[in-house]
């Protein structure tokens, strides 16, 4: 594969395409996945459980200064920002809400563009706030590849459509086709 | 988020560089994306246009660089994060507290102070509050002088209420707060307790016979190296069977931790110090 991470990001209605990602991926994929996702802020546990039902990966909620492994799935811990370092591993942060947001999806996304460059594959999915298109931007001009969803597939339209405002993606695609997408790479 | 000033990493070392140079303070064991985002934030807030410009006042104005720097450490979240955690100081750490001679508590982590205040509020609600001493250390002057004044932004001071409710606190917790102008600030006589010093933790000593330390989301900003060496001197400042707290997400592995430190509960951040 041309990558060497995969970044998701979603909020509001994104939950169904992110199970339904995981439950299509491999056990052994052959990148790590990221996966940034807005959440309850108080509420630590539970969320990894729900996801991992459906996965054949791994769902890990990361430590920080953890390295990101092929095969495993990373999702940003409830209440901190995570940030993806140089050399491939994770930094958390608790800096103020960015966007209103802590996780911040375009926090992960820029850290993630400049650790990656062109090696990185950045997703934007559905969500009702702002969050994720400046990152996305970012890692279009690290020379990453981006792919936003259609907003017409989208179950909340506002976070695919503000990227759209702000940036040529490569591909806009169906949930359906993020997947297939996704699984051609393997 | 707005479009930010964006630093290359030539830049970035430029600017540290001239830090270094200027007042001998070292930001390259710090964790590089996010103190590089921090300063790129403050450059497209300043007045200033370029890293040029920027560079050259940080280096001739002291009260800038001073300014800045507070500014650069992050401020605490909210007072109880994590209730879960408060709730395990509240009924097994500060019993056992109470059963040694003078405990201590340092609390060397705090930036803005919803640590300090969340750990003196529990204190005072078990009646301990005159029998822990408290000490609040953090490498700069401004930030301790912010934690004494104890004023806390509304968005945060509504959190921090649903927090407690969680926590199950049994004070009236807005009444240790009085509103002024958009803002909550925390009563004195509480904040009037701990003792308050200026520790650089990378450089300076660290006080001794602590019982009890609270560091919770601060070790995240530095790498591995430095991490290590503030890890080795929180180690030596704890008693034998002293308590650490860190992050629900931080982790101590690397750091021999099987020989120096117990978990006491998984997920937590709260460690034992074992007697090594």
């Amino acid at each position: 594969m041309s990558y060497k991470a995969v970044i998701i990001g979603g909020s509001a209605g994104s939950f169904q395409i992110i199970t339904a990602l995981l439950s299509a991926l491999p056990k052994n994929y052959s990148v790590p996945v990221i996966l940034c996702l807005h959440r309850l802020k108080h509420i630590r546990k539970g969320f990894d459980d729900a996801l991992s039902i459906k996965s054949n990966m791994p769902i890990i909620e990361p430590t920080d200064k953890e390295h990101l492994k092929p095969g495993f799935i990373y999702l940003a811990p409830a209440n901190y920002h995570m940030y993806i370092e140089l050399g491939g591993f994770i930094a958390l942060s608790t800096e103020p809400p960015v966007n209103h947001s802590r996780p911040s999806i375009d926090l992960s996304f820029a850290s993630a563009a400049y650790s990656y460059k062109n090696k990185l594959l950045g997703i934007l999915l559905s969500g009702a706030n702002k969050d994720g298109a400046y990152g996305l931007k970012r890692i279009k001009d690290e020379g990453g590849t981006v792919i936003v969803q259609d907003p017409k597939d989208a179950q909340v339209a506002t976070m695919p459509e503000t990227a759209l405002d702000i940036l040529s993606p490569d591909y806009i695609l169906s949930s359906k086709q993020i997947i297939e997408f996704l699984l051609k790479l393997k | 988020m707005s479009m930010l000033y964006r630093l290359t990493i030539s830049d970035f070392r430029k600017i540290t560089a001239s830090i270094k140079s200027a007042y001998d303070f070292d930001f390259s064991n710090f964790a590089l994306t996010s103190i590089k985002h921090r300063f790129e934030r403050h450059i497209s807030e300043s007045k200033y246009p370029d890293v040029d410009s920027f560079n050259e006042a940080l280096c001739t104005d002291q009260s800038f660089y001073k300014n800045l720097l507070s500014k650069l450490s992050v401020p605490d979240t909210e007072m109880f994060r994590d209730p879960e955690v408060w709730q395990e100081l509240k009924h097994t750490i500060f019993p056992a507290l109470l059963k040694t001679e003078k405990p201590r508590i340092w609390i060397p982590g705090s930036n803005s102070g919803e640590e300090v205040i969340s750990c003196l509020m529990v204190l005072e609600e078990i009646g301990a509050l005159n029998k822990i001493e408290v000490l609040v250390s953090n490498s700069l002057d401004l930030n301790l002088e912010r934690i004494k004044k104890g004023v806390i932004d509304s968005r945060i001071f509504e959190i921090s209420r649903a927090n407690y409710e969680r926590y199950e606190g049994k004070l009236k917790f807005s009444e240790y707060f009085v509103e002024k102008a958009g803002k909550f600030i925390m009563k004195p006589d509480l904040l009037a307790v701990p003792k308050y010093e200026v520790i650089d933790l990378g450089k300076n000593h660290v006080p001794t016979s602590i019982n009890l330390c609270i560091y919770r989301n601060a070790m995240i900003y530095f790498n591995k190296t430095l991490q290590f060496e503030i890890l080795d001197k929180v180690h030596k400042s704890l008693v034998h069977g002293g308590y650490l707290l860190i992050g629900v997400k931080e982790s101590l592995e690397g750091f021999n931790v099987d020989k120096r430190f117990i978990e006491l509960n998984t997920g937590e951040g709260i460690y034992k110090r074992s007697f090594m």
